[in-house]
């Protein structure tokens, strides 16, 4: 006696399960896993780092396993930009073509004038007219006040003796101290990323990994960065309503050129 | 044995062994396949299941470079005229 086999599933869940099963290439296979495994990384960076906010996440704990990030990742997203260190905006906008990647995207911190330096205030054009070694214009030396010296430009046999620069601003005292720091800000030449990256040199930076060595080491340049942000920004509020000192820097700066001592050949 | 009948054992020997190879599926395919039918993935099982990806992955992508690379070979071969058609062709 033949026996009719008993359907377990309906027809719309069989069709489902299978699509589900849509066969795929190696290759396909290796990216989606691979898709799978950065969202795995980062949901583990979320529960690393910021364990209450996760234990407490309303999104759903699910991984599409596509190149699109999931709404908790953009949540871990949000809590990075606001507590260890900035987030492009577009990478914490839902942008349909935000297209994940294993690198932390890095956004320029630091001040940004190449392109617009007229645009800025009068203490960034001059600590970036210094820094360039460039001759400052007219403008900026009437704007600063009468009897400003004019800037030395180093030339082939000159160079600035930066310590002496730091200790004659250091021992003028006050915010005055600060202005060797505000001028290495400026001139992007501060050893911390986030402030010397600009947008024309961003490809050529260190890329990072969503890893916990890779958000630990951001975290603690974007924290030192803000300490030296802060500074700076102190520094230029205190010279863009009275840009008076600015000729005593030019001064300080003028008075630690000096010749530049040939090596002596071995 | 004369030629002719050598040639014929040792295809027929080569057919065999590639008729009763056993079946085998890309470790990255079988997996992405396993997670798919499991319907939507829990991000919690994955972090406990990230080595064994890991491993898939890895393993897929050897096996398609080896097999990439024995598709390269055969046809990089010199064709050799059969002195029999084998059964089947």
């Amino acid at each position: 006696m033949s026996t009719t086999p008993t359907l377990t599933v309906s027809v719309d869940e069989a069709l489902a399960g299978l699509s589900r099963r849509r066969m795929v290439s190696v290759g396909q296979a290796c990216r989606c896993l691979s898709d799978v495994l950065d969202s795995v990384r980062i949901l583990s960076l979320y529960k690393h780092c910021f364990p209450r906010q996760y234990a407490r996440s309303p999104s759903p704990m699910l991984i599409a396993g596509d190149d699109r990030y999931t709404e908790r990742e953009y949540e871990f997203f949000r809590l990075v930009n606001q507590h260890l260190f900035p987030l492009p905006d577009d990478v914490m906008d839902d942008w349909p073509d935000n297209e994940r990647s294993e690198f932390i995207p890095l956004v320029p911190m630091g001040m940004d004038w190449i392109e617009n330096l007229d645009e800025w205030s009068l203490p960034v054009q001059v600590f970036a007219t210094l820094v360039m070694g460039a001759d400052a214009c007219d403008d900026i030396l009437d704007a600063i006040g009468p009897d400003t010296p004019k800037p030395l430009g180093f030339g082939n046999d000159h160079v600035l003796n930066w310590k002496h620069f730091a200790s004659l601003c250091r021992r003028a005292g006050g915010l005055m101290a600060w202005v060797p720091l505000a001028l290495e800000v400026v001139g992007h030449d501060t050893g911390i990323l986030w402030l010397d990256i600009t947008f024309e040199t961003l490809d050529a930076c260190p890329m990072y990994l969503w890893t916990q060595e890779g958000v630990r080491e951001l975290a603690n340049e974007w924290r030192k960065a803000k300490r030296m942000l802060d500074k700076t920004q102190a520094v230029l509020d205190w010279l863009e309503p009275n840009p008076r000192p600015l000729a005593q820097v030019i001064e300080f700066w003028n008075r630690s050129i000096e010749v530049k001592h040939e090596q002596s050949q071995p | 044995m004369s030629v002719s009948n050598a040639t014929r054992a040792a295809s027929e020997e080569v057919l065999a062994a590639l008729a009763s190879a056993p079946r085998h599926v890309n470790p990255a395919v079988e997996l992405w396949l396993e997670l798919q039918q499991q319907g939507p993935l829990s991000a919690e099982d994955l972090m406990t299941a990230s080595a064994q990806i890991e491993d898939a992955i890895g393993q897929g992508q050897a096996e398609r470079d080896a097999v990439g690379c024995a598709l390269r070979n055969l046809v990089a071969s010199q064709p050799v005229p059969a002195c029999f058609v084998p059964i089947g062709f």
